[in-house]
């Protein structure tokens, strides 16, 4: 490969979408692994405010 | 690099009783951590932004400004609390855990002098294999005997405190409704990984087709910064928080100075790489 530099073509179309990688994909999200409740969390408690 | 803040909760709020903001304060030190520092609120401020002036407030509330943010986070109701300690331990995420402050009354990591014994919240932001590095809310030093800052504490005094966190009036625990070694969670996205070794990418598009060149930001997930269509750089190379790879030009390959140092981008079907 070249180690030359070239660097042309500096288009400015923002709208143009990028093309698709499979490769790039994401981590995997790390899910509880657990049943979850349909509860919401409980709200926290006043503490002391001196 | 970690984005770390302590944030207090007895800040003077006076749009609602501070006493009240522990979960937000928390959630300021998430929203710095998930953002590498770009988002810098009080607990008051985040207060404000739930819209709710009754009581305190939940780990939902918090995701849901996260998630105005643009921050994916995941909601543990509950999790395995050794997976999130695995999680915090390998050093790409924190985590807002809810406990019970009655495992915690007249320790010495108990910011409220043994007046307190409710539910609570604070932010887990890194850990070693015995340790949790924590913030909790009330550590603002207000008084001598008042921890000041995140502490260490022994993750198995964490776990137990998780297990008692209060789910109702009733005096119901976690542990009772779902067995020991659970947590209520709210954990941050992955922080980017970061590497010092450098590539060789050629990018290489047609210039006679622009939907072929490869576009530039001026920071991960940043603004479009123009495209390129035919270059090859010498670049670091970088995770997000979503997992994603991207480039960031150092130089051209000659090392020469480039217009487009520091911009980046991701990986694509016209970009090839090699470590050198």
């Amino acid at each position: 490969m070249s180690q030359g530099h070239v660097e042309r073509g500096h288009a400015d179309d923002p709208d143009a979408p990028e093309q698709p990688y499979e490769d790039n994909a994401p981590d995997e999200v790390p899910e509880p692994g657990l049943p979850q409740s349909d509860k919401e969390t409980p709200k926290t408690d006043p503490v002391p405010e001196d | 690099m970690v984005a770390e803040i302590f944030v207090k909760q007895l800040d003077g709020c006076t749009y609602h009783s501070p006493g009240d903001n522990c979960n937000c304060a928390a959630g300021a030190m998430l929203l710095f951590r998930a953002s590498q520092g770009r988002i810098h609120l009080t607990s008051c401020q985040v207060r404000v932004r739930t819209g709710d002036r009754s009581g305190g407030t939940n780990l939902e509330q918090v995701q849901k400004i996260a998630t105005s943010y643009g921050i994916k986070t995941t909601l543990y109701r509950p999790g395995l609390f050794p997976k999130v300690q695995q999680l915090i331990e390998s050093g790409r995420y924190g985590a807002i855990i809810q406990i019970g402050y009655r495992i915690l009354r007249n320790t010495a990591w108990d910011c409220f002098e043994g007046q307190f014994a409710g539910g609570h919240s604070v932010f887990v932001s890194a850990g070693t294999s015995a340790h949790a590095r924590e913030g909790d809310p009330g550590a603002d030093g207000r008084r001598a005997d008042t921890p000041r800052g995140y502490q260490s504490m022994p993750w198995d005094l964490l776990e137990r405190a998780a297990s008692g966190l209060p789910l109702d009036d009733a005096g119901t625990l976690l542990s009772d409704e779902f067995g020991s070694g659970r947590v209520y969670a709210l954990l941050t996205p992955a922080d980017p990984a970061v590497s010092s070794q450098r590539w060789m990418v050629q990018i290489n598009g047609n210039p006679t087709r622009p939907a072929t060149f490869t576009q530039l930001y001026a920071g991960m997930d940043g603004a479009r910064s123009g495209r390129v269509s035919e270059a090859t750089y010498v670049c670091l190379r970088a995770k997000d928080g979503a997992g994603l790879w991207w480039y960031r030009i150092l130089s051209k390959a000659n090392g020469d100075v480039t217009v487009n140092r520091n911009k980046w981008f991701k990986p694509n079907r016209y970009v090839t790489a090699r470590t050198i």
